[in-house]
């Protein structure tokens, strides 16, 4: 078996004196969408910061393709091929759609090419085709997300990490959005999805773990995680 | 036992070794007696700074303007151009209350306002009173000043107990001011670290803490912060009156009342840690101490040394406190980083 | 028409009056643009600023020591629009990297009372260059009408620079000294620089996505440490170029200087909409004009509590100024 794309071994964040995260361990394999899922507050959002390097890491070890990148800074994790849609979106406001996509594309050089990689966006998204010199900030919660996603995908990344997509969307919107994911998981791309909404993660994705407060408490393939009872009576509302 | 603790011990030191003071030989060392009272006022009007900022975790660019309303407003009272002529038991009342009072009015509207746009405020608000101490001469003596403010001790029918105590005139100076003044100070030191204690007091430290959560307890933290606000600015205009009446006259304002009063303030009370009394009292003695009396020590050694600029002390005054500003936020933030303290 | 008390009304000198506001303002407008960037990107007001822009004069000063006299020194002005901003450009980013930089996450006050530290520091460096008393630039850098020397001689006898207000009240022969010509002639091309800076290049829009979402821009692979340091470069060319055209124009400096000139450059910025770039030049015209016009019709001493009046009661009514900004994203 290749070595996992991105692999956490034992990692501590604190925010200040309150730890966070507490020694967890997670793998993906390339080419699987693997999904986090747990309550809030679980530190979900701080393990997807923490892998970017926008979180400084206490303890333990991060290994992108076998490299380390825990003490990497972030704008150089970007560099290696490891793009965040980050949680609430964190659209750039004042600058329009297409910006935003250019600005996805900041490390890279080749005009042409990110050209060719907003048209793609245009077709993954097509709203954001129509709304492309529009502001980034009068968007709906759902076109910034696919805006969101959009833009990590301009620089050219081996992995995606998703926080929370479905986060305030309508039904028909995060559909939309979980077939692009998996679209995109179908061309190559692997994905690390962090998600409230378990049951859809769940059934996109190939594994899964369930943190809770700072620590992982099962990790199974998705399928076996959604039918279990624990999952189930926690997680899924039955 | 807490009554025991570290810094009730080094605040018994601190207020006995400042008791003992007068009876040094202050001639021979060189340090006039007037710099070692008026030390005692700068740290009165620190402790009200302190009080301010600490109970609020407000910043307080504009201190130097209450206490400079504080110091006209005795003034006022004291002159003789003006009808008033009160004794200075009754002026520090006065100046006091009329400054607290003034100081909140001021304050009141901004007191919503963020942190950095508060601090902007009042330091315009400082600016402001400056021009209009200044320009209102007819009123505040402005440029002129309000001269010879020697008021008696007491009102006119305890004067019979001035003479008798042969007070008459000797107040004022040289050791029983020093005396009335750090008695003032224990008298302040004590009342706040009651006031610490009490309900209030751990009122004030909630609202500094987390204001939102502290609202949700039912406390009132628009209210708190404007008491907090007029018991500050109370100390403070009474540090004002004390100025005034060693003094003997109101300064010119654009010299002691302007924004770089207010930061050479801060610097002390920064050193010190705020919201640590006993902590602030050795901080702002160790720095203005060393401003107002070190330098002169230092300088006279240092007098030996080629006359230029960079040799003198005093012209090194302005990077001592910039250099306290800075390494202290480097290093020591807390006081403004409420989570850091325990 | 009974306009005012305090000065005769005539047409051609509340023209006058209203010229020098204009370009007082934009002056103040070029000090302001430093606040304004500064703060759009890490939310800092940078009280260190304007004692920056006062060093920048003193060094002007300094330079104008061994400038040759005009025509000759129309070589020699090119190089002080060269050097005083480098210089000032250094200072800041190394402000920036020693003091700033490493208060990054701590909460708000932290660095504003560190600026106000690095403020004290820079005075007392200004003090320890020229001293407490004002003093002027003697060489005629400019072709010299009657006018501009004989306000010289009397500008070296006045005392403060506040009273360099009163020389702009007097009354001018002519419409636009050199000096004049010299501050639009840096101004207009400076502006113009860095409004096609920030909206065109990749660099200027990094500045912007930065100020607009620090994390999304790191998360995009821009350096934001690196275009916080270059934001601190900028702002200290501005400085520096405020400097020079601001020694050549007034001719007096001294120490204290930059804490009045910064606090008016700040109100400028805070009035126009800080964090906005174009706000920081509207706002620099309107406070030149309330400088200009209120030295002659309120007297110079309400001038200051004029201004800081207004930046009190925008910061009570409308922080966000004229050309309004958002409030940053909450994290």
């Amino acid at each position: 078996m290749s070595q996992p794309i991105l692999e956490l071994k034992g990692v501590h964040t604190s925010y200040g004196v309150i730890e966070v995260l507490k020694g967890i361990s997670i793998k993906v394999e390339p080419k699987q969408i693997v999904t986090v899922i747990g309550a809030n507050g679980a530190g979900k959002t701080t393990t997807l910061m923490t892998i970017s390097g926008c979180v400084p890491i206490q303890k333990g070890e991060i290994l992108f393709n076998g490299q380390p990148i825990h003490r990497t800074p972030a704008h150089q994790i970007l560099k290696m091929g490891l793009a965040q849609s980050p949680e609430g979106r964190k659209i750039f406001p004042r600058l329009t759609v297409k910006e935003n996509l250019e600005m996805g594309a900041f490390t890279r050089n080749d005009k042409a090419g990110i050209q060719q990689d907003i048209e793609k966006a245009y077709h993954l998204f097509p709203i954001l085709k129509d709304r492309q010199k529009q502001l980034g900030g009068t968007l709906s919660g759902g076109e910034q997300q696919m805006l969101a996603i959009a833009r990590a995908l301009m620089s050219r990344p081996k992995m995606l990490l998703l926080d929370e997509p479905s986060l305030g969307l309508a039904p028909m919107i995060i559909l939309k959005i979980f077939d692009a994911i998996q679209e995109l998981n179908r061309e190559g791309m692997s994905v690390l999805l962090v998600e409230q909404n378990a049951r859809l993660a769940l059934k996109i994705a190939h594994w899964g773990y369930v943190l809770e407060t700072g620590t992982v408490t099962m990790s199974a393939a998705a399928q076996e995680l959604l039918h279990d009872p624990r999952v189930q009576a926690a997680y899924l509302g039955e | 036992m807490k009554y025991f603790s570290a810094s009730s011990v080094v605040a018994v030191l601190v207020f006995g070794l400042l008791f003992l003071v007068p009876n040094l030989p202050l001639g021979q060392l060189g340090i006039p007696s007037n710099l070692v009272t008026e030390l005692l006022i700068l740290t009165i009007l620190a402790l009200g700074l302190n009080v301010i900022i600490g109970y609020t975790g407000l910043l307080h660019l504009g201190i130097a303007g209450v206490y400079g309303i504080g110091t006209v407003c005795t003034g006022i009272l004291v002159t003789e151009a003006f009808p008033f002529q009160q004794s200075f038991v009754i002026t520090l009342i006065i100046s006091t209350v009329v400054t607290a009072l003034i100081s909140m009015a001021i304050t009141a509207p901004v007191l919503r306002l963020r942190g950095d746009y508060f601090a902007l405020v009042t330091l315009g608000f400082c600016e402001i009173v400056v021009t209009v101490l200044k320009e209102f001469e007819h009123i505040t003596g402005g440029k002129k000043t309000l001269q010879n403010l020697r008021p008696p001790l007491f009102p006119e029918f305890l004067s019979s107990l001035e003479q008798s105590l042969d007070l008459v005139g000797k107040w004022r100076i040289f050791p029983i001011f020093y005396y009335i003044c750090l008695g003032l100070l224990l008298l302040i030191f004590l009342g706040l670290r009651n006031l610490e204690k009490s309900r209030i007091g751990r009122g004030f430290v909630a609202i500094r803490e987390d204001e939102l959560a502290a609202s949700a307890m039912g406390l009132n933290p628009a209210k708190l912060k404007l008491m907090a606000i007029g018991i500050g600015s109370g100390i403070v205009g009474l540090a004002g009156c004390l100025f005034a009446v060693h003094s003997t006259n109101t300064t010119e304002p654009q010299v002691s009342f302007t924004f770089n009063v207010s930061v050479i303030i801060l610097a002390s009370v920064i050193l010190g840690g705020m919201g640590s009394r006993t902590g602030m009292l050795v901080g702002v003695l160790l720095l203005l101490g060393y401003d107002k009396i070190g330098t002169r020590l230092l300088s006279d050694v240092l007098s030996q040394l080629p006359d230029k600029p960079y040799f003198k002390l005093s012209s090194w005054r302005y990077m001592i406190f910039g250099l306290v500003l800075i390494l202290m936020m480097r290093f020591r933030p807390y006081g403004i980083i409420p989570e850091k303290r325990n | 028409m009974d306009l005012c008390l305090f000065a005769e009304f005539s047409f051609q000198s509340l023209s006058q009056y209203v010229l020098n506001g204009l370009l007082m303002g934009a002056l103040f407008a070029l000090i302001a643009l430093g606040y304004t960037l500064v703060y759009g990107i890490i939310e800092l007001v940078n009280f260190a600023h304007g004692d920056v822009f006062m060093l920048g004069c003193v060094l002007t000063y300094f330079l104008c020591m061994f400038a040759p006299e005009y025509p000759t020194s129309l070589i020699f002005i090119p190089l002080l629009l060269l050097i005083v901003p480098i210089c000032c450009s250094l200072l800041n980013i190394t402000i920036n990297y020693l003091v700033y930089r490493p208060l990054r996450k701590a909460p708000r006050l932290v660095p504003l009372v560190s600026a106000l530290g690095v403020s004290f520091v820079l005075i007392n460096v200004g003090q320890m260059a020229i001293g407490t008393s004002p003093k002027s630039i003697q060489a005629q850098l400019l072709p010299s009408e009657t006018n501009q020397s004989s306000a010289n001689r009397e500008t070296e006898n006045a005392t403060r620079s506040n009273e360099a207000s009163e020389e702009l009240t007097r009354p001018r022969r002519s419409w636009l000294t050199w000096a004049d010509i010299l501050l639009i002639g840096t101004v207009i091309p400076a502006m113009t620089g860095l409004a096609l800076l920030v909206k065109f290049t990749k660099i200027g829009k990094a500045m912007r996505a930065t100020a607009q979402n620090p994390i999304a821009a790191r998360l995009m692979g821009i350096n934001v440490e690196f275009v916080i340091a270059l934001t601190f470069a900028l702002g200290g060319i501005f400085a520096g170029l405020a400097a020079v055209v601001f020694t050549l124009k007034i001719t007096t400096i001294d120490y204290l200087m930059g804490y009045k000139n910064g606090l008016y450059a700040f109100t400028a910025a805070v009035v126009g909409g800080v964090g906005s770039i174009p706000g920081a030049v509207l706002g620099g015209i309107l406070i030149g004009l309330i400088y200009s016009l209120g030295a002659v019709y309120i007297g110079g001493a309400w001038v200051d509590a004029c201004i800081f009046g207004t930046l009190i009661i925008l910061l009570v009514f409308r922080p966000s100024g004229i050309l309004g900004t958002r409030v940053r994203e909450k994290v």
